[in-house]
C-alpha cells in the first residue's frame, strides 16, 4: 500500500466519488483556483472543471444555504469550510436548515450534503480560530458527525459521508493533514457509526478521536514501558457512537479515559462518559477520567497554548489515575 | 448446668430491644417451645421461644426494661435451686463483652444465646432469619464505621457473583474504595466452624467458582449439623401442610414466545433486566385479581378471601429457604416488581430481611426453572390456599395444521388446598394465567 498524507487520502476520496457520481460537487473558499487552503482539493478543478469545483465569495452563510438548496434538488454538495471556526457564520443554515429539512418537509427532502474542513486548534491561531465544534454539531438531531484520525480512515469515511443521504459534519484537523500512513488503493468504505480499535489492550480503554488519537498512541507506548497495557478506541463517527464496540472494550478493561481536544464542560466526551455510565455501570472499576481543553479561551502564547490543550503527559496521568497506579 | 439466655437480634437494624413482658416466672420449668417472654424491637413485638429444657433460675432483665442485643437476660438451670453465683459473674462479664463487640463490628455473627453444653443437644437461640448469618460464610468482618461500603461498580458485581461480603473488606482505592484487585486478591478468613473450611478453600482459588465433578471433587467428610431454627421452622410448617391439607395438583403448559419477545423488548430499555420470573409474578397477580378466591387463606373455621395480593417469592438461601413478599403485586409495574424482587433476593441472601418483608403474603410462587427442572409440585405455605410451581422453558415440537413446528413452552403446576379451591377453579385460574402469559400485552391494561 502506498504511504500517503491525510490531505492526499481526502483528495482521493473526493476524486473517486466525483468520478463515480456526477451529482457530487465541491464549493467553498479557494477550493478551485488555489487548490484549497490546505490543498485537499488539489487538481480537482483541472479534472472536473468549474461547474463542479466552485470558488465562492467569503460568504459561509450564503454558500452553505446554497448547498442546502442544491441538496434539496438532488445534487450532492461537499462544502469546504476553510476552517470550522468559519462554520459559525453559517450555523443557522447548518442547524436550522440542513439538519432539520428532512423533518420539516415531512420526509420530502433529504439533504445529502457533506460539510468538511479543519476543526480544532491550529498552531498559535489564538482564541477565535481554535474552536472544536464536534460537541456543538453532535448536540442537534439531524446531523452525523465524523472525525477521522488516520489517512486510511479519512478516505473510507469521507466516501461514506458523501454517499450518505443525510447531512454529515466531517471534521478534519490542520495539524494532521500531513500525517502519512499506508492507505489502501481504490474504492473502500468505512461505514458511518463504525469505530475501530487502534491498539489492543487489557488494562484501560483510551477513547480518542481526530488528532487526539495520535497523542493517545504516544501515551500508550509510554505506558506500555511501565507495564500498563492500553487499548485505544477511536469511535471515528462521533454521532452516532459505536456503543457496541465501546461496550466490548470497557467490559474487557473496566477502566476508561476519554480524550478530546474540546473544552471540558457540556462536551461530546461528557456524552461518551455518560453513555458508558448508563450502559456499563457494573463493568467500571473506577470513575471515568476525561482529558480536555481547559476552561479558558485559547491563548496566543505557545507555552500557554500547550498548557491549555490535552497532552501526552495529561493522558498518561489520567490512565494511571483510573488504573490506581499513582 | 446453667445456660445463659441473651437478648436476640430480631432485625438487621436492631441494637436494643425492650423485654416487654416475661411469660414465665423464676422457678418455672420450661421446655423447647415454651414462650419465655415478648420482645419489642424497632419493628415489631416478637415472642421468644425456648429451645432448651430447664428451670428459669434467674431473670436478669425484668419485664418492661430495655436490653442491648446479646445482653444476658436470664439463666436457665438443670436443677431448680442450683447455685449459679460463680456462673453468673462469668456470664455477665461475657455478655458485656459480646454487647461491646456487637456495637463495634456491624456484621457480627448471629446473636446466639450461649449454651454451656456441647454437642447437638445444646440448641442455640437463633431466630429463624438470623440463622443464615450463623452459617459458615467467608466474610472478612471489618469496621466500616458508617456501614456504607465504598466499592467500584465492578467490584460490587464481582463480590456479589463470588458470594464475598463487601462489608469489612479493606479497599485499596482512594478513600478505601474496594476495587477489582481487592476482590481478585481476596482470601477468606479461616474459620473454625465446621463446613467453613470447604467453602473457604473453594473460594480462595478465585472469585469464580466452577463445580468439580467425579474424582476431581474433594471427598466430603461426614458432618453432623445441628438443626437450626430455620430448618426446624421449614420442617414443622411443611410437615403440617403435607399432613393436614387435602391437596391436589393441576399442571398446564404455556407457550412462551410472547413472553420471550416482550422480555427482549423491555430489556432494550437501559437499566432494566426483567426476568421471566418477574413477568410470571406480574401475570399471577393479574390472574389472582380475576380469580380472587384463589387468593385466599384457610383459618380452620373460616376462609379468608384476601383483599391484598401479596405474592411470596421462594428464594433459596444458605441453609434453607425464605419467601420474601412483593406486596400489592397486582398494582405494580413490571419495572418495580423486578427491582423489588432483586432487592428482596439480595437481602434474603444476606440474611437481612426484616420480618415484615417475609411474614404474611397471600400466594406463593416457587420457580425451579433456572435449574433445568421440567415441572414439579410445591408444598402449600399455610394458611395460603395455593402455591404455583414453575418449571423451566423447554423447546418442543408441536403440530400446527398438520405441520411439525418448534416452540418454547413452560409448565406451571398449581398445588391447591381442596378445602378452599375446587378443581374447576384451579383449572380456570391456570387457564387465565396461561392466556396472560401467552398475551402478555394484556398486563399493560
Amino acid at each position: 500500500m502506498p504511504m500517503i498524507e491525510m490531505r492526499e487520502a481526502l483528495n482521493q476520496a473526493l476524486k473517486e466519488e466525483m468520478t463515480r457520481d456526477e451529482k457530487v460537487f465541491i464549493l467553498g473558499e479557494e477550493v478551485a483556483e488555489f487548490n484549497g487552503a490546505y490543498k485537499v482539493t488539489k487538481g480537482l478543478l483541472d479534472h472536473f472543471g468549474p461547474k463542479r469545483v466552485i470558488d465562492t465569495p467569503i460568504s459561509e452563510s450564503g454558500f452553505t444555504g446554497l448547498a442546502v438548496g442544491a441538496a434539496m434538488m438532488g445534487l450532492r454538495p461537499v462544502v469546504e469550510f476553510m476552517s470550522f471556526n468559519f462554520s459559525l457564520v453559517a450555523i443557522d443554515q447548518i442547524i436550522s436548515n440542513a439538519a432539520k429539512m428532512y423533518y420539516m418537509s415531512g420526509g420530502l427532502y433529504n439533504i445529502p450534503m457533506v460539510m468538511r474542513g479543519p476543526n480544532g486548534a491550529g498552531p498559535r491561531v489564538s482564541s477565535q480560530h481554535s474552536h472544536n465544534m464536534e460537541s456543538v454539531y453532535a448536540h442537534f438531531p439531524g446531523l452525523h458527525v465524523m472525525a477521522p484520525s488516520t489517512p486510511a480512515d479519512a478516505k473510507g469515511m469521507l466516501k461514506a459521508a458523501i454517499r450518505c443521504n443525510d447531512p454529515v459534519i466531517f471534521l478534519e484537523n490542520e495539524l494532521a493533514y500531513n500525517l502519512k500512513e499506508e492507505v489502501p488503493e481504490g474504492d473502500y468504505i468505512i461505514p458511518i457509526g463504525k469505530g475501530d480499535i487502534k491498539r489492543q489492550g487489557t488494562d484501560v480503554t483510551i477513547i480518542a478521536w481526530s488528532r487526539m488519537m495520535s497523542l493517545a498512541k504516544t501515551a500508550a507506548e509510554e505506558l506500555a514501558k511501565e507495564g500498563l497495557n492500553v487499548e485505544l478506541l477511536d469511535p471515528r463517527t462521533l454521532k452516532p457512537l459505536d456503543m457496541p464496540l465501546i461496550a466490548e472494550s470497557v467490559k474487557k478493561t473496566n477502566r476508561v479515559v476519554v480524550v478530546e481536544e474540546g473544552h471540558y464542560f457540556s462536551s461530546l466526551g461528557a456524552q461518551v462518559a455518560e453513555s458508558i455510565y448508563t450502559d456499563l455501570f457494573d463493568y467500571l472499576d473506577s470513575p471515568i477520567a476525561r482529558v480536555c481543553q481547559s476552561e479558558n479561551p485559547m491563548p496566543y502564547a505557545a507555552n500557554l497554548e500547550a498548557a491549555t490543550l490535552p497532552s501526552v503527559e495529561k493522558i498518561i496521568r489520567a490512565a494511571k489515575q483510573v488504573t490506581y497506579r499513582n | 448446668m446453667p445456660t445463659s439466655m441473651l437478648m436476640p437480634s430480631l432485625s438487621p437494624t436492631m441494637e436494643e430491644g425492650v423485654l416487654a413482658k416475661w411469660l414465665v416466672k423464676e422457678g418455672d420449668f420450661v421446655k423447647p417451645g415454651t414462650m419465655l417472654c415478648s420482645v419489642e424491637t424497632d419493628k415489631t413485638t416478637v415472642d421468644y421461644e425456648s429451645l432448651d429444657e430447664g428451670f428459669l433460675r434467674k431473670i436478669i432483665v425484668p419485664g418492661g426494661s430495655p436490653a442491648k442485643v446479646n445482653q444476658l437476660i436470664a439463666v436457665l438451670t438443670d436443677e431448680k435451686d442450683e447455685d449459679i453465683t460463680a456462673y453468673l459473674e462469668k456470664a455477665l462479664k461475657k455478655s458485656q463483652d459480646m454487647v461491646a463487640s456487637k456495637s463495634g463490628a456491624k456484621a457480627a455473627p448471629a446473636p446466639v444465646a450461649v449454651s454451656n453444653g456441647s454437642g447437638p443437644s445444646s440448641a442455640s437461640y437463633a431466630p429463624a432469619r438470623a440463622a443464615t448469618v450463623a452459617a459458615p460464610e467467608p466474610v472478612a468482618h471489618g469496621g466500616a464505621s458508617d456501614g456504607r461500603v465504598k466499592a467500584s461498580p465492578l467490584a460490587r458485581k464481582m463480590a456479589e457473583d463470588a458470594g464475598i461480603a463487601l462489608q469489612g473488606l479493606a479497599g485499596s482505592g482512594p478513600n478505601g474504595r474496594v476495587i477489582r484487585r481487592d476482590i481478585e486478591n481476596y482470601k477468606p478468613e479461616p474459620k473454625a466452624t465446621p463446613g467453613a473450611g470447604k467453602t473457604g478453600a473453594a473460594k480462595a482459588d478465585g472469585p469464580v467458582q466452577r463445580p468439580l465433578f467425579g474424582s476431581l471433587a474433594p471427598i466430603a467428610p461426614t458432618v453432623d449439623t445441628p438443626i437450626n431454627m430455620m430448618r426446624k421452622t421449614i420442617g414443622k410448617r411443611l410437615l403440617e401442610s403435607t399432613q393436614g391439607t387435602p391437596t391436589f395438583y393441576v399442571t398446564m403448559k404455556v407457550a412462551m414466545a410472547a413472553v420471550n419477545t416482550l422480555r427482549a423488548q423491555l430489556n432494550r430499555s437501559p437499566g432494566y433486566k426483567i426476568s421471566v420470573n418477574d413477568i410470571i409474578t406480574k401475570a399471577t397477580a393479574f390472574a389472582l385479581r380475576e380469580f380472587p378466591s384463589v387468593n385466599s387463606s384457610y383459618h380452620g373455621d373460616f376462609i379468608r378471601q384476601n383483599a391484598n395480593i401479596d405474592i411470596c417469592v421462594a428464594v433459596s438461601i444458605d441453609g434453607g429457604l425464605i419467601t420474601p413478599i412483593v406486596r400489592d403485586a397486582d398494582q405494580k409495574g413490571l419495572g418495580l416488581i423486578s427491582t423489588e424482587i432483586k432487592q428482596l433476593v439480595s437481602k434474603a441472601k444476606a440474611g437481612k430481611l426484616a420480618p415484615d418483608e417475609y411474614q404474611g403474603g397471600t400466594f406463593t410462587i416457587s420457580n425451579l426453572g433456572m435449574y433445568g427442572v421440567d415441572e414439579f409440585t410445591a408444598i402449600i405455605n399455610p394458611p395460603q390456599a395455593a402455591i404455583l410451581a414453575v418449571g423451566g422453558i423447554q423447546q418442543e415440537c408441536y403440530l400446527q395444521d398438520g405441520v411439525a413446528k418448534e416452540r418454547d413452552v413452560m409448565k406451571l403446576t398449581l398445588t391447591s388446598d381442596h378445602r378452599v379451591i375446587d378443581g374447576a377453579l384451579a383449572a380456570q385460574f391456570l387457564a387465565g394465567l396461561k392466556s396472560l402469559l401467552e398475551n402478555p400485552m394484556w398486563l399493560m391494561l
